[in-house]
């Protein structure tokens, strides 16, 4: 019954957006960042390209990385007269179960983008479009394992045939789910590459200063040393600066993996320093206009719940160069994202995010 | 100000039971303070000993972890915390985080003053020596040192705390011996000492020589109820004793004039009553007519003399006479005469004897001799003498003169028995002999 009372719902909002063009479809998004800069600010931006694409009224409340904050932003959102058509969600701090049942309880359909609920959560909150949650919609998240699974395999790719790679990691941290994703990516290349011989594993709270003294204490106790995967860009780039005071060739001696796509990150690609920087994953805010604006356009039956596993994407040499022209200025809105839209009928699960057709299909201008 | 002005001022103000007081309590406050703070101390040391080395045991225990960690995870801002931390132990005063190879990740040395070892080394031993701790990495291959913690032991900063804490209780536990003291002296001061002060001045002020001057009443004590008891029982006592003392000098003085006039009394009457008494005793063996000894003088003296002949052999001679027909003169010339008769043959007895003879008035007209016999002695001429004395010499009687005669016993040495009182019967005997042949002679014993 209320699952009917959802597809009504989403079939007033779907006629009253194309029927009535004055009053466009209204989308609040709750950021849990800075809206000055950082991730955050970059996954913003490309969801407000999309939205400005597909003529989405996007409304962004930051929260300074203070989770309390985005409580109080979600709950007043949560407690307007004139509710938003939809509203996008971080589980920020494990927070979202209390913020994804009152949502339910407005009838205010709801995507959570990028952290999604862990299982404990899911099991008390329940399925997305299920009886207990009919106005969850479900999920947009980044697929972190392959990051971490594509980084380690690039650093065994970039070195010359040998007895035993001697690995050092350079995690983030202990306890972000995203790290943890990550570095359980890394395992199942350590698993399959008997030869990557993983030295220490240290963790070094995603500080490029950290980094650059663990790494220059490591070479000084004389240990050996092949291979560096850092958990993010600022990570590998302090390493990087600890190879080359001790006389080491990055990219030749020591090779280094990356992560994040920042433009210091995507120049050490080009320039063969770094072997790779993986991520993309803030085109998820992107995606989460793409997958919504889908889901107004198409038939009304949304049947199954969205359920979009972004996989992020390395940039090597081989595209480094092409990407830094492109959007090393982060003018997003170039970007067609129209073509990744899927056509009616397809699942809410198959969409092939990539960074080939990112490329490709933005416009010169 | 120095000591003895103090003490005199202290003496001036308060006295010098209040002074000795002062002395005493501060005497005893300091020594007991200093007693108790002593105990204290070595009582600190012990459990400060005991919790100092028990605290860096447990402190090395919960922190090797720690620093196996950072040299695993090449953390230096771990490290440092561990090796700060540790140094902030009195007893570390450095603390070195190296690898294996002796890379050091963290070293750190506390800041020290230079201290004098003597007194701290003999109390702690000397254990400044360096302790190395190994650390070691768990993992599922098992165990590997990663590299080790050095520790360099150091105990001045533990010694310090520990001295300043000395000085700290030694100073407060004689302070706080101090106050209780003064608190306590105040109290007593003010409801003991100076009460009794004053009671003393008081007493001093009375003065013994003179107690009729007694006139200060004693000082009131304000809510000392049995002080004040006290002095009013003293001075009342005192009182008494000062009424019962003046009643006593007044009474010695009466007494003093009534011996006085007692003496003279009693001195005066010893004076008479000797004379009386002398009086007595001559009319006791005197004859008061003829002033001669009487019978029982004569008696005493002649038993004397008998006794001598008994033990000594010293011989005598008894001579009794009567005078003849003395009845006959008195009947015709009357007692007087009579009593003029025995005076006038009393004093012819009396100038004829030898000096040696016993004379007595025997009773009536009766007189008795005792003659002192010697070999020369002529006794029987003697007993002739008397007789013939009495009769050739009258007893004048105005302007004629009236002629007796006596008659004589005599009882010579050779006739003499031992029992006197049989030798007066015998010589009496004789005398009659002589009455019965014609009066007027001289009878002699044995012929």
């Amino acid at each position: 019954m209320k699952k009917l009372i959802f597809i009504l719902t989403l079939y007033l909002i779907a006629t009253t957006a194309l029927g009535h063009t004055e009053r466009p479809v209204h989308v609040v998004f709750v950021n849990p960042g800075f809206e000055s800069q950082g991730f955050w600010r970059d996954v913003s931006d490309t969801m407000s390209s999309a939205a400005e694409e597909f003529g989405l009224s996007l409304e962004i409340l930051y929260s300074d990385r203070a989770w309390p904050t985005m409580l109080e932003h979600a709950n007043n959102v949560l407690a307007r007269k004139t509710k938003p058509d939809f509203l996008i969600l971080v589980n920020e701090h494990a927070q979202a179960v209390e913020l994804l049942q009152r949502a339910n309880e407005k009838q205010i359909p709801t995507l959570m983008l990028l952290n999604d609920l862990t299982p404990a959560q899911r099991a008390e909150v329940g399925e997305p479009l299920s009886d207990s949650s009919p106005y969850w919609l479900g999920s947009v998240v980044p697929d972190n394992e392959i990051a971490g699974y594509e980084m380690a395999r690039s650093l065994t790719a970039a070195l010359p045939e040998k007895e035993t790679i001697n690995l050092l990691t350079l995690a983030g941290d202990a306890v972000t789910p995203a790290s943890l994703v990550r570095l359980s990516g890394l395992d199942r290349a350590l698993a399959e590459t008997p030869h990557l011989n993983e030295q220490r594993r240290l963790f070094v709270q995603w500080s490029e200063e950290q980094a650059y003294r663990r790494v220059e204490f490591w070479i000084k106790l004389g240990e050996p040393l092949d291979a560096i995967w850092a958990a993010n860009d600022d990570i590998a780039i302090g390493a990087i600066r600890a190879l080359q005071e001790a006389g080491l060739r990055p990219g030749i001696d020591v090779v280094v993996a990356g992560l994040n796509w920042s433009v210091r990150g995507v120049e050490h690609v080009r320039d063969e320093v770094m072997t790779l920087t993986h991520g993309g994953h803030f085109f998820a805010g992107a995606l989460s206009m793409v997958v919504l604006h889908d889901a107004l356009h198409r038939d009304i039956s949304l049947s199954e719940p969205i359920k979009v596993y972004f996989p992020m994407m390395a940039i090597n040499q081989t595209n480094a160069t092409q990407y830094l022209e492109k959007f090393s200025d982060g003018n997003w809105s170039q970007i067609d994202y129209s073509q990744f839209s899927q056509p009616e009928g397809s699942g809410f699960s198959d969409y092939s995010f990539t960074l080939d057709r990112i490329l490709t299909s933005s416009t010169d201008n | 100000m120095t000591y003895l002005s103090l003490k005199q001022q202290i003496q001036k103000r308060f006295g010098h039971l209040a002074f000795r007081q002062t002395r005493l309590t501060l005497g005893l406050a300091l020594s007991v303070g200093f007693l108790l703070a002593v105990a204290q101390i070595i009582w600190d040391f012990q459990s400060q000993k005991g919790r100092v080395f028990e605290q860096f045991e447990r402190m090395i225990n919960t922190t090797s972890p720690t620093a196996a960690e950072a040299l695993w995870s090449l953390d230096e801002e771990l490290a440092k915390g561990v090796t700060q931390g540790l140094t902030s132990h009195p007893l570390i005063g450095s603390a070195r985080i190296e690898s294996y190879n002796g890379v050091v990740l963290s070293e750190h040395t506390a800041p020290r003053e230079e201290t004098k070892a003597g007194l701290f080394d003999f109390l702690f031993g000397r254990f400044n020596r360096v302790e190395t701790v190994p650390l070691y990495h768990y993992s599922g291959n098992g165990t590997n040192q990663l590299g080790s913690l050095t520790l360099e032991i150091d105990g001045r900063d533990a010694w310090a705390q520990f001295s300043e804490r000395v000085s700290f209780v030694l100073v407060a536990g004689l302070l706080r011996a101090l106050i209780l003291a003064a608190v306590l002296y105040a109290l007593f001061y003010k409801t003991l000492t100076k009460p009794i002060a004053q009671y003393i001045e008081w007493l001093k002020r009375l003065n013994p020589d003179a107690p009729e001057e007694w006139t200060d009443s004693e000082p009131a004590v304000k809510d000392g109820y049995d002080l004040t008891e006290f002095g009013h029982l003293a001075a009342s006592r005192f009182y008494q004793a000062r009424q019962h003392f003046l009643d006593l000098e007044k009474t010695r003085e009466e007494l003093k004039s009534l011996n006085a006039e007692l003496e003279q009394r009693v001195e005066e009457r010893t004076a008479e009553l000797n004379t009386a008494l002398a009086h007595a005793e001559k009319l006791a063996s005197t004859d008061p007519l003829t002033g001669l000894s009487n019978r029982r003088s004569f008696f005493e003296l002649a038993e004397q003399r008998h006794a001598e002949w008994l033990r000594h052999h010293r011989p005598y001679a008894l001579l009794m006479l009567d005078l003849d027909r003395f009845k006959y003169i008195n009947d015709n010339y009357g007692h007087p005469v009579g009593d003029l008769v025995l005076q006038h043959v009393a004093k012819i007895l009396t100038e004829t004897k030898r000096k040696e003879d016993l004379l007595c008035r025997y009773g009536g007209e009766e007189f008795a001799l005792l003659l002192p016999v010697t070999d020369d002695a002529d006794i029987a001429g003697l007993a002739e003498r008397f007789c013939k004395a009495i009769a050739e010499r009258p007893v004048p009687l105005g302007e004629s003169e009236l002629t007796v005669t006596a008659s004589f016993g005599l009882l010579p040495a050779d006739a003499l028995l031992n029992d006197f009182d049989k030798n007066v019967i015998r010589v009496d005997q004789v005398l009659y002999k002589a009455k019965e042949s014609g009066r007027n002679q001289v009878a002699v014993h044995g012929e």
